[in-house]
């Protein structure tokens, strides 16, 4: 049954419904945000420092008098875009070196997936911050340096999820078809073996796009990743971390637009996934 | 909200107590915490390191002199000091009936040993540098009361110079390695069962201090958090009774509640952005003067400081000190600093990059940081703010980028000078090189009268605001917090704790 058979007929999962909402809500917030917002990302003065919530300041005022709310939305584009973009960039390395290593076998398989476990069995955080500690972040602009961070990361991941499928399809009777007719191993990888894996490469990158908003931010919270005054989420959260008793909501503000955006994507993998009837398979 | 997540944090503070083991508190004892506990303590006065090892040796050990927060000196364990009439000879007499831990009495060979040993480079002691200009054979004791120091020039600020943090009085003949083993000092508290690695350290009464009647706690108890949070929440619950530095962020909080009274060293921490003034554009004293002209310092000190501090005039003496050229601030002047900026050759404005750590290097000083950059874009300077990890900025960025950040402990201007500005100073942040600045220097140090010194103090200090590479714009104070129903302490610039005097009821 094709999946336009299939939404036809019954309604759709609620998952995606409310997934989608909630994650288009973010992404319209990206869109607009710099518009919309009552003061500039990094605009002083904006009211008393430190005061609480209120109607003019939603998410409260920060030390030095800035409007947090303002910079939330100010910085709603740039957590989606360091999230998205590392996520394609990790989905199309890893995913088209599990191709090829799985289509190829031997030696090189051999290699590229010891050396995929040697990096998957550090955690993702870790292997992270040794990244950006090893590089000369006097040279690197932070922005390509947090995309390629996340890139590295999920690589490996996505290349041994790519490869499994890989090899699944690949004792199929129309890849050896291939294989006779002389085609090479990048031909069939890309032609005979991604369009029939492409469903659960898909599930994949929708899932590690839902983790990729909370590295960025722990990046960010943790000093390893743009410069103040950048309004990334993960910075504002720390920048405001000693704030916690005083004036909670410039912490959990941001912390709420994070969670509704890692929440929202979440969801709406489920969605996508239950529709084109593949499993989410949940893992580090 | 924060009432709950506040009790959320005691009984956490209270779990991980009783999971570590941690010693357990003396109920009576006076509890003090500071903001950075060393893994290894060290229990030896020549060498401290951290403010936890101040505390221990401030405790246990006293100086011969102490200065106020204004640099005024005055005897300790002295009784009296003078100076000869050709002002190469400082004679320091003893005070009576003082002995050490172990019972025996304060001599004059305990002071010469104590500062020849800090002399000594097998010491290591970092005194060793303030105290360049006394020998080991300049330091002599005519009789068991009377310690003499000559040098070879006139020194005016001699007292001060050896009032130096590092310079607490031990037994003669006492080395680091016994001095770990159990102090032998003079002071109101005795360290026994010392243990580098302690999570916190329990000192209990010397009974034969002598100042009679004091201290009135039985024991001290030392511990630190580095987490501000923790420590606001420690004092609020009653597990300190005094914190040695409350961070700024929490001191609206701890200023609410009526429990807890705060008290404030003035001008303790000055915050700076350096420009090296031999590098492009800082080589041009007139970008060097637009880049200090735009900085609002009195909104700076409400920004940084949240009001608990004082604007400092791109000089290391702060404003409150007698020393200072004025108690004002230099005002803001954008139109000057544009003018100053298009003679330069900057018609249409300036790009810099201004180097950070990536976490707070002080509480304040990305706040500082982004101030700045808001503050000069308003003159046409754009600041493009860079951040290096914070465990390695000072190998990495400071001294090597021409324009960053950086922070000093307010001293005398006969050490800070000294330190950062002289042309061979070890740590000459701005590439400062003027011989005529240096002449004031020397001449200020042999200078036997104090206002001659003070005058040629003030002289060098217009020289270095008008053209240095320093945008000094905030003195932070030194914040400590302490339950109510304590007195005693008094907050002091270089973090020196008389605990013989702080009682608690």
């Amino acid at each position: 049954m094709s999946a336009d058979a299939r939404l036809a007929r019954s309604p759709l999962p609620v998952s995606l419904v409310l997934g989608g909402l909630l994650s288009g809500s973010i992404l319209l917030v990206a869109l607009i945000g710099p518009w919309v917002a009552p003061y500039g990302p990094s605009q002083l003065g904006t009211g008393a420092p430190l005061s609480g919530i209120s109607l003019a300041h939603p998410f409260g005022v920060d030390q030095l008098g800035r409007d947090v709310f303002s910079r939330v939305l100010h910085g709603a584009w740039l957590v989606l875009v360091l999230s998205l973009s590392g996520t394609v960039l990790g989905f199309l390395a890893g995913g088209i070196l599990g191709l090829v290593s799985g289509q190829r076998g031997g030696w090189f398989d051999w290699l590229v997936m010891r050396g995929c476990e040697v990096l998957i069995s550090i955690p993702i955080l870790v292997t992270a911050l040794l990244v950006v500690a090893l590089v000369d972040t006097q040279t690197i602009a932070p922005l390509p340096l947090i995309i390629g961070v996340i890139g590295f990361v999920y690589a490996p991941r996505i290349a041994r999820m790519a490869r499994s499928a890989a090899i699944e399809v690949a004792t199929r009777d129309y890849v050896t078809a291939a294989r006779l007719r002389g085609d090479s191993g990048l031909r069939i990888a890309l032609v005979e073996i991604l369009p029939n894996v492409s469903g659960i490469l898909l599930v994949e990158l929708a899932l590690r796009a839902a983790y990729a908003p909370v590295l960025v931010a722990s990046l960010g919270f943790l000093g390893f990743g743009l410069s103040p005054p950048t309004p990334e989420w993960g910075m504002i959260i720390a920048e405001n971390r000693g704030l916690i008793f005083i004036t909670p909501i410039t912490v959990l503000g941001p912390g709420l637009m994070l969670a509704v955006l890692v929440v929202g994507i979440n969801l709406l993998t489920e969605g996508i996934a239950r529709v084109i009837g593949r499993s989410v398979v949940r893992t580090t | 909200m924060p009432r709950t997540l506040t009790s959320v944090l005691r009984l956490s503070s209270v779990a991980l107590a009783l999971c570590t083991g941690a010693a357990t508190a003396q109920e009576d004892c006076l509890k003090v915490m500071t903001f950075d506990w060393s893994a290894t303590l060290i229990a030896d006065p020549a060498r401290v390191v951290n403010n936890s090892d101040l505390l221990h040796v401030n405790a246990a050990y006293e100086p011969l002199v102490v200065f106020d927060n204004n640099f005024t000196v005055s005897p300790w364990l002295a009784e009296s000091f003078t100076q000869s009439k050709d002002g190469l000879e400082w004679t320091f007499v003893l005070k009576d009936g003082i002995t050490f831990h172990d019972g025996a009495p304060l001599t004059s060979a305990d002071v010469v040993y104590t500062y020849r040993r800090l002399l000594d480079p097998a010491t290591a002691s970092p005194a060793a540098a303030e105290l360049g200009m006394i020998t080991a054979d300049g330091i002599t004791a005519p009789d068991a009361r009377t310690v003499v120091f000559r040098t070879a020039k006139p020194v005016a600020q001699l007292p001060l110079l050896l009032a130096t943090k590092y310079a607490l009085i031990v037994r003669d003949g006492s080395t680091s390695e016994s001095l770990a083993r159990q102090s032998d000092g003079t002071g109101p508290y005795v360290i026994a069962d010392f243990k580098a690695d302690a999570p916190r350290t329990v000192l209990q009464r010397n009974p034969a201090y002598w100042q009679k009647g004091k201290p009135a706690a039985p024991c001290l108890e030392l511990s630190g958090s580095a987490d501000p949070i923790s420590r606001a929440s420690a004092i609020q619950s009653g597990d300190a009774d005094l914190l040695i530095a409350a961070d700024a962020s929490t001191l609206p909080l701890l200023q609410a509640d009526p429990g807890i009274a705060l008290l404030e060293a003035k001008g303790a921490l000055m915050m700076t952005m350096v420009m090296m003034v031999d590098q492009p554009p800082f080589d041009d004293v007139r970008v060097r003067q637009a880049l200090k002209l735009v900085v609002d310092r009195a909104a700076m000190v409400q920004l940084v400081t949240l009001g608990f501090g004082v604007p400092g005039n791109d000089n290391p003496v702060p404003p409150t000190s007698p020393l200072a050229v004025s108690d004002q601030a230099l005002p803001r002047d954008l139109e000057k600093a544009r003018a100053l900026l298009a003679e330069a050759g900057h018609p249409d404005g300036l790009t810099v990059d201004l180097w950070t750590g990536a976490t707070d290097l002080v509480p304040g000083m990305n706040v500082m940081v982004q101030a700045y950059k808001e503050m000069a874009a308003e003159a046409g300077i754009t600041v493009n703010v860079m951040t290096a990890p914070s465990n390695s900025f000072w190998d990495d960025v400071w001294m090597k980028q021409p324009f960053s950040v950086s922070y000093w402990y307010t001293r005398h201007p006969v050490s800070s000078f000294s330190l950062a500005f002289r042309s061979d100073a070890q740590y000459n942040e701005t590439h400062w090189r003027d011989p005529a600045f240096d002449a004031l220097l020397d001449d200020a140090a042999t200078a036997t009268d104090p206002a001659a010194a003070a005058d040629l103090y003030r002289q060098a200090q217009t020289r270095i605001m008008t053209e240095g590479g320093q945008i000094a714009p905030v003195f932070a104070s030194l914040v400590a917090a302490m339950r109510k129903g304590c007195t005693g302490y008094v907050p002091h610039i270089e973090s020196r704790v008389m605990f013989q005097d702080i009682t608690c009821d």
